[in-house]
């Protein structure tokens, strides 16, 4: 069963000359308890994508579907409750609030749900216990490593029981050592049930989903299956077939390395639409424009 | 217990024991509003009392008789109970036969007459413009007052220039604390001082006369001094009963109005007027003064709403992450108008404090009894907790209205 599903999203910035098409006619749909790892580039859209899934931005165009109910229309403090409930956000930079301490970021989403002071501080003990944090809990963000901030956003992240929790490249500013443990932490959350999405830069990090999606310049130009325990297989050519030497030259040959393996977008893939829609017509004038 | 927004509270008073300087800025526009407010307010309070305890000193079945006519009606208006004061002064209307009517009225115990002599008083310490009332010897019992030293002239005496002083006089006069058998010159005729009065209840914005510098000598000595031509001040006349003064005040009333020929050119008045007379010019006074102190509050509350303002901007990030994980416009809205509601009143806490202080060292200093009770603390608190709402809140509201991805990038 689909628990999110995206019709022809478009999500376009700006008016006039000044516009980007930060999505362009996406169509995803999500089954409930997938982990699905999100690949591309820089400025391929995914985090637009991630923010339109969260509920913290609307689509230009399409229709997105929320556990079998539209979200477009739905008003602002709505949504703020439909995001507090179902959806769980873990950010690359964190996200604490500094000057709470680790037990009250993780209390926080409890709190704007009215949950009593005692209630919430038993809840988000235990939250801390599982994700090992528990002996940390009257710190300040401040007070702690960056492995140990990610695992406390993850906690806030859950706290809610939500269905869906949304990951924008959560390793990013992570070593390996806490990486590692970070992703247990997500596998294990997908074990419970939950549906995991999560932004990526590590082919590595594909191990742990279920299936990846291929993200270039607002499109989905991918969509694998990939088993869990196995790097996917074309997040595996973006790895270096050797260790790079350390000269500016081969960092960019390894960037280039990821952007060959990742599919173009095939040009032919519109007209082969029965009717051309307004985001393709604004980007096509844009094209003219330019030339 | 579940205290609605406490965390909300908590986080406000937290934030403000991080910041104390920055915060203490942001409030001293609300600190000085508060203690003028309160000090105006408290002064006139202390006023309002002394008043009143010096009727009750006086006694309450005093019958007070003035000349002019003292507009009562639309005491609600502000100029007409200003005019009431300058109405009291206008020239004199009353005569002895007046004063004889109403010591000839029933249930009227005693009375005596007030005749004002003008003139230069010289003793050997220098000469001194000192008000100078002619009375008859039942003056210390109208007005309930003992004498701390000598007594008061009889009408026996064959030495008609003889006096009586008011406490504060004794000093300046005299240069020593008992002046008896002192002597000063008055319109050319040497006066005995024969007595001392004991130290008179006196207000400030009294309609009543400060009588401790006063220096009083018999009504026929006034006479003989001016040919009979001091104005009358001001009759006095003390009824032997507490009950019904009003229906005596009238029958005194119907009974000058025949004398006057049907004229209203004099006013009687029971203590109960007197103070009211005196509230209500005081409370003109007040309010308008309070009004332009409330003015710095407003420059408090825009001194709030900037810094409020600025740390919305500061903590744009905050806004995001608080909305990325479920907060509602409306908590977010709430959430900073209680921070600036917290500062405010804060602010309101230390005005009060500081008003404490500062009616301390009036009522140390002047002659002034500054009083704080409970309703002006409760109008203090009540005032900065308004100025904390009405501007905090277009900072609360620009806060609620944050764009959560554009707050979440922001940096």
């Amino acid at each position: 069963m689909s628990i999110i599903e995206l019709n022809d999203v478009s999500k376009i910035y700006g008016f006039g000359d000044a516009t980007t098409v930060a999505l362009e006619e996406v169509n995803l749909s999500i089954d409930e308890n997938e982990f699905i790892a999100i690949m591309g580039p820089s400025g391929s859209g995914k985090s637009t994508l991630m923010n339109v899934i969260g509920l913290l931005d609307r689509p230009t165009y399409g229709k997105y579907m929320l556990s079998k109910r539209s979200v477009d229309k739905i008003r602002t403090n709505r949504r703020a409750k439909i995001r507090r409930d179902t959806i769980g956000f873990v950010f690359q930079s964190f996200n604490l609030l500094p000057r709470l301490t680790v037990i009250e970021n993780v209390a926080l989403p409890l709190a704007y749900k009215g949950v009593s002071l005692r209630l919430r501080t038993k809840l988000a003990e235990n939250m801390l216990e599982r994700v090992g944090m528990d002996d940390k809990k009257y710190f300040y963000p401040n007070q702690l490593s960056s492995g140990q901030i990610q695992c406390v956003a993850i906690a806030r992240a859950l706290i809610n029981s939500p269905k869906i929790i949304i990951a924008d490249e959560p390793t990013g500013n992570l070593d390996t050592t806490s990486s590692r443990l970070i992703m247990e932490l997500f596998s294990d959350i997908h074990k419970t049930g939950s549906t995991v999405l999560l932004v990526t830069h590590n082919p590595e990090i594909t191990r742990y989903a279920s299936r990846v999606v291929y993200m270039r310049d607002g499109s989905v130009v991918l969509d694998e299956k990939s088993a869990i325990g196995d790097i996917a297989e074309t997040a595996k050519k973006t790895i270096y077939k050797k260790r790079p030497k350390k000269t500016i030259d081969d960092d960019l040959a390894g960037i280039s390395a990821i952007m060959d393996s990742i599919p173009q977008k095939s040009p032919n893939k519109k007209q082969t639409t029965k009717k051309k829609t307004k985001t393709t017509k604004l980007r096509k004038n844009k094209i003219k424009r330019k030339k | 217990m579940n205290i609605p927004y406490r965390d909300d509270i908590f986080l406000a008073i937290r934030t403000i024991r991080k910041t104390k300087m920055r915060s203490f800025l942001t409030v001293l526009g609300i600190i000085i509003g508060i203690v003028s407010v309160v000090t105006i307010v408290s002064i006139a309070k202390g006023i309002e009392t002394q008043v009143s305890n010096q009727i009750n000193s006086i006694g309450k079945n005093l019958i007070v008789i003035r000349p002019g006519r003292i507009n009562q009606n639309n005491s609600n208006s502000l100029i007409n109970s200003l005019n009431t004061l300058s109405n009291a002064n206008s020239s004199s209307s009353l005569s002895q036969a007046d004063l004889n009517s109403v010591a000839s009225t029933g249930s009227i115990a005693e009375s005596s007459a007030i005749n004002v002599v003008n003139g230069t008083i010289k003793t050997n310490q220098g000469s001194f413009s000192e008000s100078v009332l002619g009375t008859s010897n039942q003056f210390p019992s109208v007005i309930n007052q003992q004498l701390a030293y000598g007594e008061y002239f009889n009408s026996s005496s064959t030495d008609i220039y003889q006096a009586v002083i008011g406490q504060n006089l004794a000093y300046n006069l005299f240069g020593e604390r008992i002046p008896l058998g002192q002597s000063f010159t008055f319109h050319g005729q040497t006066f005995i001082v024969r007595g001392i009065f004991n130290k008179f209840n006196a207000a400030p914005l009294s309609i009543t006369a400060d009588y401790n510098n006063s220096i009083f000598i018999p009504y026929y000595t006034a006479e003989a001094l001016t040919n009979s031509t001091a104005p009358i001040n001001e009759i006095l006349a003390k009824a032997n009963t507490n009950n019904n003064i009003e229906g005596i005040v009238k029958t005194i009333n119907k009974n000058l109005l025949t004398l006057h020929g049907d004229q209203q050119d004099f006013t009687v008045l029971q203590q109960s007027q007197s103070l009211a007379i005196t509230t209500s010019v005081l409370n003109s006074i007040t309010y308008l003064i309070a009004i332009v102190a409330g003015i710095s509050l407003l420059v408090g509350g825009v001194g709030i709403m900037n810094v409020t303002l600025v740390s919305i901007t500061e903590r744009t990030k905050e806004i995001g992450i608080r909305k990325s994980i479920g907060a509602t416009n409306y908590q977010i809205l709430i959430q900073f108008l209680i921070e600036s509601s917290v500062l405010s009143l804060f602010g309101g806490l230390l005005g009060v404090i500081l008003s404490f202080l500062v009616d301390y060292i009036i009522g140390a200093t002047t002659s002034l009894t500054p009083l704080i009770n409970l309703p002006i603390l409760v109008i203090a608190f009540l005032l900065s907790l308004t100025v904390g709402i009405v501007f905090g809140s277009l900072p609360a509201f620009k806060a609620a209205r944050k764009d959560p991805i554009l707050a979440l990038r922001y940096e």
